[in-house]
């Protein structure tokens, strides 16, 4: 077996007996529960079926919402400890002169790590979509793309905590990545601010932020395929429906930005392995 | 490089930033050998084994551990190690750590499923090999920490304060288990502080102080370095002890008995011939052989280390 799927299943099996999996199941069913919940009070006290289909609408994105937020959260903290903390603690020195590289450590971690993240998006994406569509109706346009996009928000700032973990302890190297995050998250609503407001160098410098941490035009990207066909129809149209919203976006990603925050995961991922590699355990 | 040396190195250096961990270390293992390495908290022997075993890249310098180049990760199929700091998965059973470990070293399903049981056999902890390994004690831990080492059968084991955490059972069982490796033809690295253990167990010994070896060779040929005399008379007027200590070194003395360092062991009939002339009555004359902690000491004791008439560095050169 290669020795990265060592790693793997080690990171797995660590989520698992360290009761991650139970609770993190647990608690996005009570999740799910609680936007069902919601659904079922809004069809309850409807005066008008439209009306209820946008507000459930408005609330699975606000769902996704937070779920883009949890799926940072959880890819912080599925890592476990940093690498950096795990050598200097002697656990991986035994490891470490096996006949293995130093990439497999760091890539199995990573790769469970993606794994555990990809079946909570999974669960929590169809949890949702399941919860409004079952009892309204009402199914996003593409749940599996905005999922795949979450998907990738996680896994940007995985490698963010890859790449930190390398050669930061465990407090810094989680704190670091959430603190980028908020850059992102900042640098969208300055971009959101200018192009409402017309001034460009407020938007180009949205479009930088984005560019340096890819999360937040991730997370609107995915908000692009949950809203319904008619506001994006509405927007085509000229309509200025939700220009400068803070949350969620009317036009979908660009093909580029993908590969570019594809890109990223890989090039963080990569500078975070070679730091690892070249230091002395 | 020499085939018989299971270890060899060459002028190996380490410094992080200005400050220097190892000076110089020039080094030779030979192959089936219990080799000791010893010194001083401080010295460098945990540097030396961390660059040893590839965890660290030397600043300067040059190594080779089993015919291949320091850091060749295919050697590491054939090395066990015991880290000094040792830590492993709490949430593992005994049996599981060593599966991860096998895992690790390329062994197959096959090879694991035999040889687990026979590691945790080992080091005495055949009966708690389903018991999570956050449930051991210390000593428990560097139990496994051991069974980990062997479990790929490698023919170089570099073993870093093994018994730190041990009883003296357990110091008395990491013994045998030494002997045993040593009688199944793997080589044996000993670091350790601990100079009663190497002096047990190991053929040769090198002593490490301040970042480099002060000291190197077969253990008993290092033990016939330094000889003393061991003399009571009936008493020793001041002029005789002037007398004796320009020719020879007074370690210790008491009016009539008197401890001398001498450079050769037939130097006991000189000096007879000196306290006889000199009109001293004999009551014994007893050569002493000295131990490791003395030699450990002269060594190690800053100026008299100086005072010795073994050149360290010569001497490390005509053993290795």
């Amino acid at each position: 077996m290669p020795p990265v799927w060592t790693f793997t299943r080690l990171t797995l099996r660590e989520a698992w007996r360290s009761k991650l999996l139970a609770l993190a199941f647990g608690l996005t069913l009570l999740y799910i529960g609680l936007v069902a919940w919601g659904v079922s009070k809004l069809v309850e006290h409807s005066r008008n079926p439209l009306n209820t289909l946008a507000s459930s609408a408005a609330l699975e994105v606000l769902a996704f919402f937070l779920g883009s937020f949890m799926v940072t959260l959880l890819a912080v903290f599925v890592a476990g400890h940093s690498t950096r903390q795990e050598a200097e603690s002697g656990l991986l020195q035994a490891i470490l002169t096996k006949p293995i590289r130093r990439f497999d450590v760091v890539a199995g971690r990573w790769l469970g790590s993606a794994m555990l993240l990809a079946a909570y998006v999974a669960l929590f994406s169809a949890g949702v979509v399941a919860a409004v569509g079952l009892q309204v109706g009402y199914y996003p346009p593409s749940a599996t793309l905005a999922g795949a996009l979450l998907l990738l928000e996680g896994l940007v700032v995985l490698s963010l905590r890859i790449l930190f973990g390398s050669f930061l302890g465990t407090l810094a190297s989680g704190i670091a990545p959430l603190m980028v995050y908020g850059l992102g998250w900042m640098g969208g609503m300055v971009e959101q601010a200018g192009s409402v407001l017309h001034i460009a160098s407020m938007a180009t410098g949205g479009v930088i932020t984005s560019l340096v941490v890819p999360t937040d035009v991730l997370w609107r990207g995915a908000s692009y395929y949950l809203l319904p066909e008619v506001a994006r129809l509405a927007s085509e149209a000229g309509a200025d429906l939700g220009n400068g919203n803070p949350v969620v976006s009317l036009t979908p990603i660009a093909g580029p930005m993908v590969l570019w925050a594809a890109a990223y995961v890989v090039a963080m991922f990569a500078i975070g392995t070679r730091i690892f590699s070249r230091r002395d355990v | 490089m020499t085939p018989d040396l299971a270890i060899r190195t060459t002028g190996l250096r380490k410094a992080y930033g200005s400050k220097v961990a190892l000076q110089e270390l020039t080094l030779s293992v030979p192959r089936g050998e219990v080799f000791g390495f010893l010194g001083p908290n401080g010295a460098g022997k945990t540097t030396a084994v961390k660059l040893l075993t590839g965890l660290a890249r030397p600043t300067a310098g040059s190594g080779w551990l089993l015919d291949r180049p320091l850091g060749d990760r295919e050697t590491r199929r054939r090395l066990g190690y015991l880290p000094e700091l040792f830590r492993f998965h709490e949430w593992l059973s005994a049996a599981e750590l060593l599966e991860l470990h096998g895992e690790l070293c390329g062994m197959s399903r096959q090879e694991r499923r035999k040889r687990i049981p026979e590691a945790l056999e080992l080091v005495g902890l055949a009966d708690r090999a389903k018991d999570r390994v956050g449930t051991f004690s210390k000593g428990m831990q560097q139990r496994l920490g051991l069974a980990q080492a062997l479990i790929n059968r490698p023919e170089l084991v570099i073993l870093d304060e093994p018994t730190s955490a041990l009883d003296p059972i357990g110091r008395r069982d990491v013994r045998v288990l030494i002997q045993r490796l040593k009688s199944e033809g793997v080589t044996v690295f000993l670091n350790s502080h601990l100079l009663s253990e190497i002096e047990l167990v190991c053929d040769r010994v090198a002593i490490v102080d301040r970042g480099r070896v002060v000291q190197e060779g077969r253990l008993e040929e290092l033990l016939t370095l330094s000889h003393e005399l061991d003399i009571r008379t009936n008493g020793l007027p001041e002029a005789v002890l002037a007398g004796l200590s320009r020719h020879w070194k007074v370690h210790e003395h008491d009016g009539q008995h008197i401890v001398l360092g001498v450079p050769r062991p037939d130097d006991a009939a000189e000096v007879t011939r000196f306290l006889v002339a000199h009109g001293v009555d004999l009551l014994e004359l007893r050569p002493r052989r000295a131990n490791l902690e003395d030699l450990f000491l002269q060594w190690i004791g800053g100026e008299d280390a100086a005072s010795l008439d073994v050149h360290p560095s010569d001497a490390a050169r005509s053993v290795a």
